[in-house]
């Protein structure tokens, strides 16, 4: 646990770093969100690969323990490595031919995502990091991509974050958050359960819907006892003149 | 009579209530509410085998305040990527209008004439309209693009250009957006050929120039790496992309106030490479392995020594958090062999080296824990309790993994992921 624990040496270090604060509250709420985030991610590349990889079951594997983890830290940790590993395998599996001009297109898009986070006055130190091993790379389109799908991630969701922070975000948790996401074992199988999971997901009916049904039920309701109490009345008067 | 007209008027009454109620109510669960059209293209494949280009109607309505709900629709229906990717679409839009993605909820309707093959190439039409519809600008509708959208917002490649761009010019678009670095795309024609004694058909490669191309249709193609690019020609320059900082000098700032702790970070990984390397040496010395071990030794030990070079020209460029990766991953190879050494000679040290190293990574959970335990913290504490967290979930996996191959009597193996999770 050698890096895990240098990397908790910088937390001293910065101590003293100006820099944006979230709340526990908020960070609850980002926890969840970015899991859902990085679920629909691994989805979203499952369902553009063909083959069933090492790399995207283990990303897989990531998103089922973040949707499940209660711990607010690991569940954001799993959530980010879930969907930059997401991202990794998309890169390798749909742009292989493409490497050199992917290579620069996601270097625009970080230089676009640093001038965001930066503006926002958000700049974390792995960011920088991440940017630096970037720098690195940059004869080796391979490990270009690699290093800048990780930082690219990294950074969108801290967009992600700032967005769901600075306004207001829905207290309603989803109703894909519901859902979990399929562990694949063999092609043919998982293959059945990411429909399964896309089906269900776009059957459920938004909660407005329902709110909407239940309040026009309940005033129908209310004007229906009404009109049935001026129809009782009608009825009465209409017998006693008979009578 | 009398009363079962009213009766009848009753119920009658109740039906135009419920109608009236409900279509009121649904007004107003949305204030905004913003409706964009893009005319895309895909590719469709006839009957006789051959793809042609087609193309079809993009609508996107994006109606707040909303739950971060997307919703698609296709008609003739699609594959699953177009809905993956509409929801990956609504994501990046949100980011680049700068809202956030849970205040609104995301519609999208594609309508063709005839079946298209189903892919993410619409996914960068979707993600664009939904910015334009987000930040409320015009689109302008004789602009055309295909291309895969990334999760980051860059514009991923996707196939069948030359026929996309012939379905672009048959709907009169006069700009054709294409992913960055396909100007030249591979097409497949299929020519007669007849030699002695025999004919028949065979498939030949060829090159197009998209811009050629382009130019003899009437059309401009431009490549674009980004929404951002994208945005700027398909609004008129309506949409103008953030001016990028100056990303050297900032960076080189922060990284002179975190030059300290990077130094300490490598002096300590080179004396636990160091430290490792001879306690490793020292057990060689005194065991006898067999050939196929004495040769993974040798191999785990030139590694070490290039990784180690690799890492010194970073640290000489001044490069200290890619030198301290590299020191980083020879540190990797240097515990591998530590463990493959040390299995080889005690077997049964397996399970006590185990518990160890998920002692040190449970300890370290709980640190983290009690770290995290504040009322509100710094992005840049949570950055690093993120960072710290995902290297011991990661040791935690390769532990796993380090049991499942132990069982399969796989001692290399296990002994690397034993050297991973104690590096990590």
């Amino acid at each position: 646990m050698k890096t895990a624990h240098m990397w908790m040496s910088l937390r001293d270090y910065l101590k003293n770093t100006m820099n944006y604060s979230i709340t526990l509250e908020e960070l609850k709420q980002v926890a969840l969100s970015i899991a859902t985030l990085a679920r629909d991610t691994v989805n979203y590349v499952y369902t553009l690969t063909t083959s069933s990889q090492q790399d995207l079951h283990e990303a897989m594997i990531w998103v089922d323990k973040a949707m499940m983890e209660e711990n607010t830290i690991s569940k954001l940790a799993l959530a980010i490595e879930a969907y930059g590993t997401a991202y990794n395998v998309l890169i390798y599996s749909l742009t292989g031919n493409y490497l050199n001009a992917v290579a620069k297109s996601l270097l625009k898009s970080s230089d676009y995502l640093i001038t965001s986070l930066y503006s926002a006055n958000v700049l974390p130190v792995s960011v920088i990091l991440y940017r630096e091993l970037a720098q690195a790379y940059m004869d080796s389109p391979e490990s270009l991509c690699y290093a800048l799908a990780r930082l690219n991630t990294e950074m969108f969701t801290y967009l992600f974050i700032l967005r769901l922070v600075s306004t207001q975000p829905s207290t309603t948790p989803s109703p894909l958050t519901q859902t979990s996401t399929p562990v694949i074992n063999q092609t043919h199988q998982s293959t059945t359960t990411v429909v399964t999971t896309i089906t269900v997901t776009m059957t459920l009916q938004p909660h407005n819907i329902m709110v909407i049904l239940l309040v026009t039920v309940i005033i129908t309701g209310l004007i229906a006892v009404l009109l049935a109490l001026v129809m009782l009345s009608l009825r009465k008067r209409a017998t006693q003149s008979v009578t | 009579m009398r009363f079962k007209v009213i009766e009848s008027l009753f119920y009658i009454v109740l039906i135009v209530l419920f109608i009236a109620e409900t279509t009121v109510l649904h007004a107003s669960i949305y204030s905004v509410e913003r409706n964009r059209h893009m005319i895309i293209v895909a590719v469709n494949r006839a009957e006789n085998g051959t793809y042609g280009g087609v193309s079809a109607d993009l609508y996107v309505n994006v109606a707040c305040p909303g739950n971060g709900h997307v919703y698609v629709e296709t008609a003739p229906l699609s594959e699953l990527d177009t809905q993956a990717s509409a929801r990956v679409a609504a994501m990046v839009a949100s980011t680049v209008a700068n809202t956030s993605f849970n205040a609104c909820d995301y519609f999208v309707s594609i309508k063709a004439n005839t079946s298209i093959i189903g892919g993410p190439s619409a996914s960068a039409a979707v993600a664009v309209a939904f910015t334009a519809s987000l930040l409320d600008i015009p689109l302008d509708e004789s602009v055309v693009i295909t291309g895969m959208i990334m999760p980051d917002g860059s514009i991923g490649p996707v196939g069948g250009l030359p026929e996309k761009l012939e379905a672009a010019a048959g709907r009169r678009a006069k700009v054709f957006l294409i992913p960055y670095g396909q100007e030249i795309a591979v097409d497949y024609v299929v020519e007669e050929e007849q030699g002695t004694g025999y004919s028949g058909q065979v498939v030949k490669q060829v090159q197009v120039n998209l811009t050629e191309l382009g130019s003899k249709l009437g059309v401009r193609v431009i490549p674009v790496s980004t929404i951002y690019e994208a945005l700027e020609v398909a609004t008129n320059r309506v949409f103008r992309s953030p001016l990028i900082i100056n990303i050297t000098d900032i960076l080189g700032k922060y990284m002179d106030y975190i030059k300290p702790v990077l130094n300490k970070w490598i002096t300590d990984e080179v004396s636990d490479i160091n430290n490792t390397m001879r306690e490793t040496e020292y057990k060689l010395g005194k065991t006898s392995l067999p050939i196929d071990l004495r040769d993974f030794v040798d191999e785990a030990k030139n590694e070490i020594n290039s990784t180690i070079s690799t890492a010194e020209k970073y640290e000489n460029q001044g490069l200290l958090y890619a030198a301290s990766s590299k020191y980083f991953q020879a540190l990797i190879y240097s515990k591998w062999l530590k463990y493959v050494v040390e299995l080889y000679v005690n077997e049964s040290s397996f399970n006590h080296i185990l518990r160890g190293l998920n002692d040190s990574a449970q300890l370290l959970l709980e640190l983290i824990g009690i770290h995290a335990s504040v009322e509100s913290m710094d992005i840049n504490n949570l950055s690093v309790l993120v960072g710290s967290t995902s290297r011991v979930f990661e040791a935690l996996m390769y532990l796993d993994n380090a049991v499942s191959s132990w069982r399969n009597n796989d001692l290399i193996t296990t002994a690397y992921y034993l050297g991973y999770a104690e590096a990590s």
